[in-house]
Parts: C-alpha cells; structure tokens; sequence
C-alpha cells in the first residue's frame, strides 16, 4: 500500500505532550474516541494511550497530530481559508456591545455578549446544543454540552483555569441520539447544530477539524473564540489562591481579573492577589501562543479594549457577521455608541490595542 | 454467429442507455457504455415508485443493473467521459477520459467497511438529493452497480494531505488504491454512437425562489419529495417535514414549476402531471389521513393506463386537482407554505395554507450536453435538445449518430426505454447491414 | 421417479462474512462450525468474502479436495451472486444446479440487526434448511433450440413498414403481410404532419420506395395472417393472399396491426356532412373543399368519459394541425376549439400550441359533467373561467374522436396467444419496461395497435419492436435456463385434463397437443412455478423446487 510517513499518537507525544506543550483541548480523544478506536483518554489534562497494549491497537491514521493546534502541519492551509494575514487575523468589522437581558447582566462577564448569542440562538432554533464550560462544586471548570437556554447561567462569566471543550465532543453519538430523541425534525445525526466556544487553542483544533471536514466537528456550527491571554493549571492556581487567600476552592462564589486576580467567597468576602504571584500557575503553553484574539473562529469576543460593562467583538466570517446583525436588529445586544469626537479614530485605535495586547502575550 | 468485429458506444447509462445496451449486447453485438457518474442507473434509481403501475423503480432497474453488469457483450465504463470522437459511420474512433475511483474495481466487494470507518462528513449525496451527507469513499445507494465503492478526490483526507488512509488499513480486500490517475482510452472501430445522457434538474441552475425554495424548508423540490417517501432515503419513507418535523397532512403538488412560463422555459415538462399524482397516492399510502392538492394548467396522461390512474387518484387517494396557474409561495410562522394562485374554475385569486408543497420543476437538457454535443459534432435544438427530425426520430444530425429517451425532450419512462430499442436497431442495421 | 439416494450426497458448507455485514453482528466461525454437524456435509469453511477471487477460490479447492458434489455457499443475495457461484461450480466440473444459495444478509444479519443472538440462531436454521435441499439437489440441463433467422410483421402501416425495414436492413428475412391492398394504413388518410407541416404522401412515399428497394422484405398486400403454430424461434405461419395459401418458417412476429377510426354516432349531431370527424375533414382538406367561416372544434368526443376512459394522444395535435392550415389559407375564418385538457406534452409540441393560439385559434375548455349542446346553427357551451354559458355559431362542426382498438386484434390474438387488455388493444409483457414485448417470447408489439400514437412514436416503436424481435434471432438458438416445469412421462397417467395449468400460465407455455395431452413448451418456461402450484393431482413437477426439495427445508426447520 505503502502510505506515507504519516505522524501519529507517538509522535505527538514527544513533539507536544512531552515538551509541556499541550493545551488539554481534548480534540485528538474527541476524534479518536468518537470513531471507537479505544486507544486513548484525557488523564488529569494530559492526553496518554489507555493501557500498555493501546500503543499497538493505535491505527496510525494521524488526525490527532494534524488537529492538535500546537503542531505545525494544516497551518498554512488553515490561514489561508480563514484569509489570516497578520496576528488578529480577518476583521470584517470591529465593535463593542453589551446585552439587553437583565437576567444575564447580572451574571454574565462585562458585555454578557456570549450568553446573550446562545440566548438567542436556543430562541431562534438555530441550534440544538452548546459547548459551554461551568464550574463544578470545587470551582473546577468542567466542560458541559446544554440543550436549552436555561442552562446558561451556570455557564456564563470567565474559566480561570484549563476546561477541555472539545472533550465532550467524543460521545457525539450518546449526543445525538439524545437531541434526535426529543427533535423530531432531525433525521440525521449529521443535521445537528451546535454552538462552540472556546479558547484561541481551542478553536484552532475545531477549525482544523472543520477544515479536513471530519467528524466530530462536522456538527459544529459556530465557532465563537475568546480573547486570553493566559490560563492557568487548575491544581497550581487553586493551590497558591488557597494559601494566598485562605479561601477554599468549594467556597469560591466568583472570580474576576481586573489588574490584580480577585477571590470572592460564598460569605461575600473579598480577596485581592497580585498578578505576578499567579506565574507559576501559568500553563507552559500560554508562554509560547500568539494568539490573542483568536483568530480561527467566526466570532472573536472578549472584554480587552472595551469601555466597562462591554465587549469587543471582532466579526470574521459572514456567518458571524449575519449573526451578530440578527442580534442587533432583534434587540438582543445593543452597541455601544461611540461619542462623536471619537468615532473616526475609534477603530484603528481598538484594532492597535489588541495588536499591542498581543505582542504582549508573546513577549511573555 | 460471426461475431461482429464493430462495436457500438454508448453514451449515459441511464434507462435509456442501459436498454440500448443490453438489446445491442443481446444481438451479440460489442456495446462500450460510458457514464460519467460512478454507478449506473441515471435518475430512474432514485425514484421510489413508477407510475402507473407503481412498481418500486429500483426492483425493477435492479435486475437491469446486473444483467448490464455481467453481460459479456458490455463493457461498462464508470467515471468516464467522451472527449474527442474521429472517424465517421461505420468507423469512429472515440478517446474517453476515465476518472480514477482509487478503489480496484476487481478486488472491492462492497462490504462498506471502508465508508463506515471514514471520518470525514458533510458531502452531500446526490443520489439523495442532497438531504443526505456522505463520507469521502463511498457507494451512492447500497444496491449500485458496478459494487464498488468511489474515493470523492475533493474530500479525501489522503489525497488531499496526505494523512489518515483509514479505508485503506481497513480494507479486508485490499481494495483502496491511492496511486490510480486519471486515464485516456482510445476505443477504435466503433461502428456507431448512442447519446442517451438523460436531462438535468432545474433546479441545479435555477433558486426558484418565488416559490420559496431554498427559504422555506417545507417547499421541496420532485425529487427531493421522491427521497423522503423512499423506503431507502433519508426519512426511511416516514414523510415528516423537513422544519420541525411533523407529518404533513395536507400537501400541495404544484406543476408546471419554470415549464409553460415565458418567465423560465416555454415547452411543457410531459411527466410531471403524471408523477404528481403518483406522488401523492404513495403518500397517502403512508398516511390515509392526507389531503391533497394538484395545481395543473392541463392534466397531460396520454400514455396507457394513465387516465385509468387519474382518475383513481381522485376517487380512491383523497387528491383534488385544482386547474390554477401558480403566482408565489410565501411563508408562515410556523414554515408552512402559503399558495397564492388564479383558480381557473371560477377565475378568483385564492390562497392556499398547506403543511408542504412540492414543485413540480422543468426537466433540462443534461448538465454538459453543449460540450458533448460540440465534441460529437451533432446539433442541438433551440431547447438545447438534441436536434431530432419528428419522422427520423432517433437520428441526430450526424450519420452514424443515434440518440434517444430525455436527451432529446422530456418524455417518461416506457418511452425512453421504446425509443432506446429503437436506437438499438438503427445502431444494429449500421453494425449488421453495412 | 428416480431416488436421489442422500447417501450420495457430499455438501460442502461455505460461511460468508461478508466484510462486516454478517460478521459484524453474527459469528461465522460458529455457524460454520454448526454446519459441520448437519447430515452429508463432509466439508466447512468461513470466509471473509466468498464472492472475491480468494473465495471463489477455496470453494474449488473444497470442491476438489473432498470430492463435494453439492455446494451450500450462505452469504448475500441470489438476485446478484447466483450466477457467479453457479459459474464457478460449473469450472471445476460440477453441474451448476447443484448449487444452493442461503441468505444470511438481506434476510437474517440486516434486518435483525438490533437482535445478533437472534440474528445467530436463525442463521443456523436457514443453513439447515438450504443443507437438507442441497441433498435433493438433482443435475439439470439448460434447454436449446434453434432458432429461423426470419422475422413477419403483421401489418403494414408506418410502424409495420419501420419495423420490417430495420429488420431487412439487419439482413432478416423478411415478410410484412398487410391485409388491405395497398400499404400505408392510416397514412393513406392524413393530408398534411404535425409538427413540420409537410405532405403525408411524401413520407409515405419514401417508405414504400424503401420497402420496395429491400431485397430482403417480402411484401404481401391483401393478404391475412390464417393460423400460427410453434413458438418462439420456431413458428410456422400460414398466410391466405387472395384466396391462396402460403407457408412460411418464421423465427419472430411483429404485430403492427395498427388501430381504427371511430365514427361518433349519436354524438352532437354527427352528420357526416356539416358535422364530421378530423379525419374527414382530412379528406376535405386534401380536396381544397374547404369553405367554411365558423368552425367549431370539439375535442374528447366520445374518449375520457366512462365509456372510453382513455385519451387517444394525437386529437388534440391534430386538430390545431387543422385549424392552423385552415387559417394559413383564409386568415379570416373564425375557428374555436373547445377542449378539456389540451394535450401538446413535450418541447416542439407545446410550441405548435402556442402558433395557434398565435394565428387566432380561440380555445374554449368546457368540463366533462357539461358537455357542449350542439344545435343546428349555434353550440351552447359553458365555461367556468367566464361563468356563463355561451352560444357560438358554426358552419362547419369537426370532432376529434379517438382512436380504437381494431374489430379483429381478438382473433389474431389468439392466433398469437396474446392478451388484449380492456379496451382491446394488445397487452404488453409490461407496461414500463418491456413496451415492446409480449409475456409470451417471440412476438413483439408496436404502433397504434398497442396504444395510440402519434406518427414520431410510431416509427420509434416500429425500430424498437424490430431491435427486441432482432435480440432473439441474431442467434442460432435460443437457451432458457433447466428450471423448468415438466409433466414427466410416469405422470402423466394423474393429469386429469383439467387445462388450470394452461389458463394460469402467464407465458402461455403450456397447451394441449393433438393426442390431447398437455404440453409444455420448454423454452417458454420461465420456472415461475404456478402450474405446478395450481395443479390439482400433483401432476406438474417444477425442476429445481420439487416438491420432495422444498419439503426437505420445510421437515429440517421444523421437524417432520
């Protein structure tokens, strides 16, 4: 037959996995399990063969290489389908907004933006699931797959640490069968629409899944990335939170980075920590990103430049651009208004802030 | 029997061609069949019934298939195209560009174990009108011929990328076969030609977006309607609407969709007003609760036994025709089709609210006839036909060059298949008499 | 009857995976293991794919190495891999009709996909049965007979003529018998063509010149088809031509027989004089004896009501053919045509329709349940479009009547031993795809005779009917398959001449000889079965399903 070298699990081992490089996305599982080959489960973030026998059932087909979003291969092809030229990638438009909804003002990060395009989303019946990420009871962010609006509270506000969103993605057929159960229009798991948000990383995996095509990406309709620039290991941040504050994970009632990394317990107590004494929690990863804005998605949204209590967003595709326009002609997000002696300056000055922002990140 | 050292070649291997084949290899006469789709059966094998007998169609194709497929007078060429044909009557010599299916066709057994592993998704099916995705190495329905499975080379992770070649490390057989290229066969003496490609579909070329398809998921096109109440389509014959899923109870057939319109085409489609009905006694046998409605300028069922089913389309499945001239279709909130029409009984305009509608669009002529007729060197008609004198009816404007079935104009079944006979013996007296 | 002794038996068992078809949800090691242990099989084996080169393989080396003279392959379908299993059987010296097929797919691992310990045992039970048929298995032989390269078409119209033309120009004899005097059936009557507009004479012109040129059609004019006997390959027909007798050797038969004009008696005043068919008006035409002002058309005059439910398909073409020559020649004669549905399917026919309406011919559509009242000078018709009803004044009235079956298809039909369906034209074998074919091998159907049509599809027929007719005698003989019916020689003494046997048969195979015994043509057989079936003293026995064959399966599943 004589394929070709082909790069496998092995491989990814030492070029990723081994080096510290991986970003615990769960895109090579989600594949790998999602096609039964049973060879390999994400292990306290780091991806390994199950068993000692696992290595040789491996079918060396390469895909968790080819979509990891830390190795080399795809990139160039994925740049040019997504038109990226420079380090925040296509912009067809620039600007901030915030929701309308009450409920999700008073849960949600800044602008509220991300829960508000589900909201409306799960309204519309435009999709039949989202990808979102809540934490559980010791403030672990655990990926969730929610059928329904209500369930978007939980999920609303920023993950400070790893959450692996593409994991969930590997029992797509238990998804199905559950979604097709309770929609009788859908005939074809291949119909399934599901909303994904994730990290820049995270969204580089779906997008080069998306882009060979293949399951089980194949049923995700909109990519909305987030703005980071950094993130942390769950076990080392809770550890240096936890002696800096003396507050325990399962009492942690909100988080939130403004300058400084602030702690707000159950009883209401607030604890502020420097920044800097966050650094060894960094994942090893982050050091070398450059992805700040995210740039393989159809949406890029995050709070980095915008006035307080909105969001950037930066539309992409067109996909993003007619949905954030349904938004906005619904009422469900409204702009912010720029003040008139600002207006002709205010993109280009938006567009440099996030440019700075991210040569930030890489310096780092 | 001496046998005949010319042969004939022929072009699409729908009914038509297929009729044409094994008549020609059933006289003992060599037949080249070229279909430029992977597997053979044209159009005819994605329908689900055939009026008026109501036969299930691909039962009776089927066999044809096979009998085609194991001929030893046929030679069947899959993925292949005419490009330059030499020579004239009596002696052509025809080059062919045969597109490579990396798939041996001698060793693939059709076990499927290939498409099952594949990950790739989200290509649609054509043979299910486009409801249905498939992976990058398939077989577009399981019963085609000739069984053997296609690599799209468009989707195909390995061929594009070199990484993945799951069919291959999976293939009991040894089947998959990545290094197969493009070829160009010369077919030399070949006594004569048949150009039997069938039709197109308007609606590849046309968004009929006045009657709301593309915007209203619950407006379908014929042969989409005819994949929905399949037994082997997409819903597994449970009709359901495509927005939200529940069953239709009253559905509208509208006909002469782009046909008799100076809007779109002038000339009148001939089957739809048959298949019409037929498409609406098959639903009503899935649901005996199901009103429907058939718009039509004239009923046109000339051929035998059609009037018969007319008729019992009125009285025994609950179908009331409506003689109308269609305006638009608009949209409810609920997705449901709204019909505005000129009822031709008491000349009001009315609309109509129904659960689906179904249009009945334009045949027109096969997709590539300009191309495959400027490489033949034969004359198309105004309607982009192929140009056939009434009382010569098989004969295209080059000698030696025979024609038939939907390639010349829209006609149904039992006649596609008398005029590929007919072809047939043209083509024998050429191979046989001098 | 000759015993099959089941001792004599060798079967050789092959498992079929099928890829993952069947071993996916069934194991086939176990099944063929299971196999091993029913009576006479001396040989087992599984295989990934049977039907591959490797498989097709092993089951000769099975064949020659434990001397297996019967062979159970259970995989896939019949319908695709009989032939290939058969073919290979028969390379390694076996007779192809020892040769069992079990379907463990379409009817086991696919359709009980969702049970596989289910899937499994029925598996089993259909090995069982298709082993216990394998024993009863006997050798038969395919059935051949010569066939007389020569061909008879029975009528020469235009699809007769077309159809004896091609088949002269393969290089058949052959014989076209037409019963009036002249050829050229209805051709004879039309004045001009639609679409083209040209001279029915020239066309009919030409053909005759090339039947006359053909050195090898022979033509018979007023000469009748007397009696038929034979079958197919092998027909010997006795013609009469004025009162003389001739024999002739014919390997095919072509009816062409065309159909007939209906004269609409009692209908809206038909006269003959001021109110007449399209086809007198032909006539009229032909003589430039066309003077009217008003004409009115009436289409479906005595056709699509319940008495003749079928529309004749060239009535409408015809009229506007009329009406549009009528107002070439006097732009000013006023010519409506009341119709129901108007029938110009197709690309240049709709067009046609659209020149008339064009030159000025008025159409006027009136319903079935309000048919128009024709009275000496004016027709009332009502029409819903306008709601009213409407009174129009004619000098001339044309009815476009239908066309109908011939008086006499009943006897040639039975000449032939052909069916005629309810309105008496001839039957074919099916309506989709064998248009051109009777059930019953060796006569072939075309033109009007089989259903009305218009001259383009008339010659279309007359070539198909001659491509069908010319499958059958480019060969020397004809070879139909050895699972025949038969009624054997020590049986014959049980058949009561009760003749089911030969009603029931849809081939017609069967019929009663001189001697009044019951005869069954063997290469009219297709093996169907239904004799057998319906025959009342167990008489007919069906090669390949005896009845001691199909009880075998039925006593090994369930116990006898």
């Amino acid at each position: 037959m004589g394929l070709a070298e082909i790069k496998t699990f092995k491989n990814l081992e030492d070029d990723v996995i081994s080096v510290n490089m991986c970003c615990a996305c769960g895109a090579c599982i989600a594949y790998c399990e999602n096609q039964a080959f049973n060879v390999i489960e994400m292990d306290n973030y780091t991806p390994k063969f199950k068993t000692d026998k696992s290595a040789e059932n491996c079918k060396e087909c390469g895909y968790c290489y080819y979509i990891c979003p830390q190795t080399e291969p795809l990139l160039d092809k994925l740049k040019e389908v997504h038109l990226v030229k420079d380090e925040l990638g296509n912009v067809i438009d620039v600007f901030a907004a915030r929701t309308t909804n009450a409920k999700i003002k008073e849960v949600g990060q800044d602008g509220g933006i991300v829960s508000t395009i589900l909201t409306y989303l799960f309204d519309t019946n435009n999709i039949d699931a989202a990808i979102v990420s809540e934490y559980d009871e010791n403030f672990k962010p655990m990926p969730k797959i929610i059928y329904n609006k209500d369930d978007l509270a939980k999920s609303a506000g920023t993950r400070y640490s790893i959450s692996s969103n593409i994991l969930p993605l590997k029992d797509l057929t238990q998804v199905a069968e559950e979604i097709i159960s309770h929609k009788k229009r859908i005939y074809d798991s291949d119909q399934l629409r599901i909303a994904f948000i994730g990290t820049p990383c995270q969204c580089r995996a779906i997008s080069k899944m998306k882009l060979l095509n293949i399951k089980p990406a194949h049923v995700i309709s909109v990519v909305i990335g987030l703005f980071c620039f950094e993130n942390f290991d769950y076990n080392k941040l809770t550890e240096i939170l936890e002696s800096k504050t003396q507050i325990n994970p399962s009492k942690i009632k909100k988080t939130n980075i403004k300058k400084n990394f602030f702690v707000t317990s159950k009883d209401d107590i607030v604890k502020e920590v420097n920044i800097k004494d966050l650094d060894e929690a960094v994942r090893n990863h982050c050091h070398e990103c450059d992805e700040f804005v995210g740039r393989f998605s159809d949406l890029s949204i995050g709070a980095s430049g915008a006035p307080t209590g909105y969001s950037m967003i930066l539309i992409r595709t067109e996909k993003g651009r007619s949905l954030i326009d349904s938004l906005l002609a619904t009422g469900y997000i409204e702009r912010y208004i720029i003040p008139a002696d600002q207006i002709s300056e205010w993109r280009p000055k938006k567009i440099n802030w996030l440019k700075k922002m991210t040569s930030l990140k890489v310096k780092k | 029997m001496v046998k005949n050292s010319k042969s004939v070649l022929i072009i699409g291997a729908g009914i038509a061609g297929i009729q044409a084949a094994l008549d020609l290899g059933d006289m003992g006469i060599t037949v080249h069949l070229i279909e430029k789709n992977p597997v053979i059966g044209g159009k005819m094998a994605q329908l689900d019934k055939t009026f008026p007998t109501l036969d299930c169609s691909i039962c009776i194709l089927a066999p044809k298939l096979s009998e085609c497929y194991r001929h030893p007078n046929i030679n069947i060429y899959t993925l292949s195209e005419v490009q330059k044909i030499e020579g004239s009557i009596g002696d052509f010599t025809v080059e062919v560009l045969k597109r490579a299916r990396y798939v041996k066709e001698d060793a693939c057994t059709n076990c499927g174990d290939c498409a099952k592993i594949c990950p790739v998704r989200g290509i649609p099916n054509y043979f299910d009108a486009n409801l249905k995705n498939m992976a990058a190495v398939y077989i577009p329905f399981p019963s085609a011929v000739p069984p053997v499975h296609i690599i799209d080379k468009n989707s195909c992770v390995y061929l594009n990328y070199g990484i993945c070649g799951l069919c291959a490390t999976s293939c009991g057989a040894e089947a998959i076969d990545f290094t197969q290229k493009d070829e160009i066969l010369e077919i030399e003496k070949i006594g004569a030609i048949i150009v039997a490609p069938g039709y197109g579909l308007m609606e590849d070329v046309n968004p009929l977006t006045k009657y709301g398809y593309k915007k209203c998921r619950n407006v379908v096109t014929s042969l989409e309607f005819e994949r929905l109440i399949c037994a082997s389509g997409p819903l597994e014959g449970h009709l359901r609407r495509l927005s939200d899923g529940v069953d239709p109870k009253k559905i509208a057939f509208l006909q002469c969709i782009g046909s008799r319109s100076d809007r779109d085409q002038k000339y009148c489609s001939s089957i739809c007003c048959m298949y019409c009905t037929k498409a609406a006694m098959i639903a009503y046998e899935h649901n005996n609760d199901l009103e429907s409605y058939v718009f039509y300028i004239d009923m046109r069922a000339g051929g035998k036994g059609f009037q018969t089913f007319l008729r019992r389309g009125a009285d025994e499945y609950n179908i009331k025709y409506i003689k109308s001239k269609i305006s638009q279709i608009n949209v409810d909130l609920d997705e449901s089709p709204i019909i505005t029409y000129e009822d031709y009984d008491t000349s009001e305009i009315k609309q109509m609210k129904v659960d689906l509608a179904v249009l009945a669009t334009c045949i027109i002529p096969s997709q590539g006839i300009e191309k495959l007729a400027d490489v033949l060197g034969i004359e198309l008609n105004r309607y982009n036909f192929i140009k056939t004198d009434p009382f010569l009816p098989v004969e295209t404007s080059m000698e030696g060059i025979f024609t038939c079935g939907c390639a010349r104009e829209p006609m149904d079944i039992p006649r596609s298949v008398a005029e590929a006979s007919g072809a047939a013996a043209r083509a024998a007296e050429v191979i046989k008499g001098g | 009857m000759s015993e099959k002794k089941e001792e004599d038996a060798r079967i050789g068992v092959f498992v079929c995976s099928c890829g993952s078809n069947i071993g996916g949800l069934i194991d086939v090691k176990e099944v063929a293991e299971y196999a091993k242990s029913l009576p006479n099989v001396v040989f087992t084996e599984d295989n990934l794919y049977t039907c591959s080169e490797t498989g097709l393989a092993q089951i000769k080396n099975g064949i020659k190495e434990h001397n297996l003279n019967r062979v159970v392959v259970a995989s896939c379908t019949p319908r695709t891999h009989e032939p290939l299993f058969r073919d290979c059987i028969k390379d390694e010296g076996l007779n192809e009709y020892l040769f069992q097929f079990v379907n463990i797919r379409d009817q086991c691992t696919w359709v009980h996909m969702k049970y596989p310990h289910e899937a499994l045992e029925k598996a089993k039970e259909l090995i069982q049965m298709g082993v216990a048929k394998a024993a009863k298995l006997e050798a038969l032989e395919n059935i051949v007979v010569d066939a007389t390269p020569t061909a008879m078409v029975v009528g020469g119209g235009v699809a007769g003529m077309t159809a004896a033309l091609s088949l002269a120009n393969q290089g058949f004899e052959t014989h076209l018998v037409e019963k009036d005097n002249q050829l050229g059936g209805k051709l004879n009557i039309i004045n001009t063509l639609f679409p083209t507009g040209q001279d029915a004479s020239e066309l009919l012109e030409s053909l005759k010149k090339r039947v006359s040129n053909n050195p090898n059609l022979t033509v018979y004019t007023s000469a009748k088809v007397k009696d038929i006997g034979g079958f197919v390959g092998n027909y010997e027909v006795e013609v009469e031509q004025n009162g003389k007798s001739i024999d002739l050797a014919i390997g095919v038969i072509v009816v062409a027989v065309g159909a007939s004009l209906l004269t609409p008696t009692g209908k809206y005043g038909y006269d003959g004089n001021k109110r007449i068919t399209q086809y007198e008006l032909e006539k009229k035409l032909k003589d430039n004896a066309v003077s009217a002002k008003d004409i009115v058309m009436i289409q479906c005059v005595g056709a699509r009501n319940d008495e003749r439910k079928y529309c004749s398909n060239v009535c409408c073409m015809t009229a506007l053919k009329n009406a549009l020559l009528i107002k070439e020649k006097n732009p000013n004669t006023n010519i409506i045509i009341l119709f129901r549905d108007l029938y110009t399917p197709g690309t240049h026919y709709e067009e046609y329709y659209r020149r008339a309406r064009e030159a000025g011919v008025i159409f006027l559509s009136y319903k079935l349940e309000r048919e128009p009242i024709v009275e000496e000078n004016n027709i009332k018709v009502y029409n819903e479009y306008i709601g009213e009803e409407m009174s129009i004044p004619y000098d001339l009235l044309v009815l476009s009547t239908p066309l109908i079956a011939n008086d006499d298809n009943k006897e040639l039909a039975q000449l032939l031993k052909v069916p005629l369906e309810e309105n008496k034209f001839f039957l074919e074998a099916h309506v989709k795809l064998r248009p051109m074919d009777f059930a019953t091998d060796g006569v072939f159907i075309c033109g009007a005779a089989k259903w009305p049509v218009d001259l383009t599809e008339s010659i279309t027929q007359g070539y198909a009917a001659a491509g069908r007719a010319s499958t059958i005698i480019s060969h020397d003989t004809i070879e139909v398959e050895g699972a025949t019916s038969f009624l054997p020689e020590y049986n014959k003494n049980l058949c009561s001449g009760c003749e089911v046997c030969i009603t029931v048969c849809p081939y017609k195979a069967i019929s009663k000889n001189e001697n009044d015994e019951i005869e069954i043509t063997q290469v009219l057989c297709k093996g169907c079965g239904v004799c057998g079936a319906t025959c009342t003293n167990h008489a007919i026995i069906i090669r390949h399903f005896t009845d001691e064959q199909i009880l075998s399966e039925i006593y090994a599943f369930g116990g006898s």
